[in-house]
């Protein structure tokens, strides 16, 4: 079987980009930045960009390409081809199979909201909502947490999911020229359109409540902007900076491993890593910053905003947006657009994350595309029914910890440590450059092989000590959640075994193969 | 809006385009170094 290649070098750039542009974009990075420090962020936001994430896409992006030329598009069989004396780190690999299959199932009923939403824009189902009250329970309602006036049951819900599942699978069938590469190349091309028609039209908003002239868009951009610089010496305002960087590039995950894999080795990786990077921040600071918060803050004005800011990120989108774009012109189209576009970047992400099982089964147990799609459909789809029918029992927010947090940070250590540390930086320098369209500057030689590293294991260790070690004991879980919690781990700790398993499977056949010719 | 705020936004916004622009130029000029 011949291995499948990307049809331009633009797509896999625009397919990576559009696996790092995610609800992250226009969500969390507006509320992270204006609760830390403002456009002081913005300081350890660079220095985390340069630091962190550029070396991690590049090291993504170079061990993917060098894994795909021994013909493995997954982690585990690119870290045995780096370290092949050690028998066990095929099976850190793992990580970079289960990590995306997790996030996959709870990423995509949170994307089949959106598709919902955006229906309900255009046909005002939420328009009879005109506070965070009613807007709240529309969403609960939605959802099937509560039953009132809007929604008597989960099946609209449901129906949302099935047509955002069915559509992903089919992408994934449809291959990675003909499926992956075009729908990230149109849908990018939209996303792009929606998301400046609506920054255009939120900075055009002025002060559109005549009585309080101070809730206008110069400072609701304030807001935002306005350094804090005496935040600049709290911890947690670099952590979430840091963090930032980390999840908006999709480092960690292992998808981009998997989309380097179908690059030649005659293919660019330090250009297109580069280019896939700036693209997201385009999407991200410009784009971004430049929505939520200076449209909440001309509605709801500074007290309001900061409220809204601390209930999290989810809530400016699904509850604040959706009111504040009804009080604009044309809001039912502009909160058309405000959904589709959050849809978009949604599945452009889920189909990455849906790639790693299915090349796994493709590359490893030689199954074609479509068997290898209706496999991973099968068990994803028996696996996302935990999460829509727990989803009020924190099953969501447990997947979203280890599959999300937890499995990024580890993975991105252990990568980062196998690339500069155990493949050696002279190789890994050169492998880098094969092919290259740019010359990276040589202080990044020294960044990747110490900073890089040294940054990564400073995240994780802060990280442990102040949410990963609560979370792990259940520190803050209610009694009554205890064991959904535990079954969610039960089963996530079955997934990993079973891939696991597989990889031992797929070996164990290979050294036989070996010795019988 | 403070001076600080435009400072911050306007850099910031300039140090993402100005990388963009850079690597729009080189990947679609198709450049070699």
């Amino acid at each position: 079987m011949s291995r499948e290649r990307w049809g331009s070098k633009l797509g896999v750039i625009l397919a990576v980009a559009g696996s790092a542009i995610g609800l992250g974009n226009f969500l969390r990075f507006p509320v992270q930045a204006a609760n830390n420090g403002g456009g002081a962020f913005m300081i350890p936001y660079f220095i985390s960009f340069f630091l962190l994430g550029l070396p991690l896409m590049w090291i993504e992006w170079t061990i993917g390409r060098f894994g795909g030329g021994f013909e493995h598009s997954t982690a585990p069989g690119m870290f045995h081809t780096l370290w092949q004396k050690n028998r066990f780190i095929k099976y850190f690999g793992v990580i970079g199979i289960f990590g995306p299959t997790v996030i996959f199932i709870y990423y995509i009923y949170v994307e089949s909201w959106l598709l919902g939403y955006s229906v309900f824009a255009l046909t005002g189902k939420y328009a009879a909502c005109s506070d965070s009250v009613s807007m709240q329970n529309f969403l609960q309602a939605y959802q099937g947490l509560v039953h009132n006036e809007h929604f008597s049951g989960i099946g609209t819900a449901y129906l949302f999911f099935l047509i955002t599942f069915v559509l992903n699978i089919l992408v994934m069938c449809m291959g990675l020229s003909a499926g992956i590469e075009k729908v990230c190349k149109w849908g990018l091309l939209v996303l792009f359109i929606f998301a400046t028609a609506i920054v255009i039209r939120v900075l055009t908003l002025g002060a559109p409540d005549t009585t309080r002239p101070n809730w206008n868009v110069v400072n609701g951009l304030g807001f935002m902007w306005n350094p804090r610089w005496h935040e600049l010496t709290q911890a947690k305002v670099w952590l979430a900076a840091a963090g930032q960087i980390f999840f908006t590039l999709s480092c960690g995950i292992g998808v981009i491993l998997t989309y380097a894999s179908y690059l030649t080795r005659q293919d660019d990786v330090a250009l297109s890593g580069l280019t896939a990077a700036t693209t997201n921040e385009v999407a991200e600071v410009i784009l971004g910053g430049s929505i939520v918060i200076p449209a909440a803050f001309i509605f709801l004005g500074p007290i309001g905003t900061q409220e809204v800011a601390k209930t999290g990120a989810f809530n400016l989108g699904f509850v604040t947006m959706p009111l504040v774009l009804q009080n604009v012109a044309y809001g039912q189209f502009f909160g058309f657009m405000w959904f589709f576009l959050l849809f978009i970047a949604g599945v452009t992400s889920s189909i990455s994350l849906a790639l790693p099982a299915i090349a796994f089964l493709q590359d490893e147990f030689n199954l074609d595309r479509k068997t290898a799609g209706i496999i991973f459909a099968v068990v994803t789809f028996n696996l996302c029914q935990v999460v829509i029918f727990g989803n009020s029992r924190g099953v969501l927010g447990e997947m979203d910890f280890w599959g999300g947090t937890f499995c990024l940070v580890l993975f991105a250590t252990v990568e980062a440590i196998l690339f500069a540390w155990v493949f050696g930086m002279d190789k890994a320098w050169d492998e880098l450059h094969t092919g290259s369209d740019i010359h990276i500057p040589r202080i990044y030689r020294y960044i990747i092989k110490y900073i890089t590293p040294a940054f990564l294991f400073f995240i994780l260790g802060f990280w442990f000590v102040q949410e990963g070690l609560p979370t792990l004991l259940m520190k803050n879980v209610p009694a009554e959640r205890m064991p959904f919690i535990i079954g969610t781990r039960v089963l996530l700790i079955d997934l990993f075994a079973a891939l696991a398993f597989g990889v031992w499977f797929v070996w164990r056949r290979q050294r036989e193969r070996r010795r019988s010719e | 809006m403070t001076p600080g705020g435009w400072i911050f936004m306007l850099t910031s916004w300039a140090v993402i385009l100005g990388l963009f622009g850079y690597c729009l130029y080189r990947t679609l000029g198709g450049r070699k170094k």
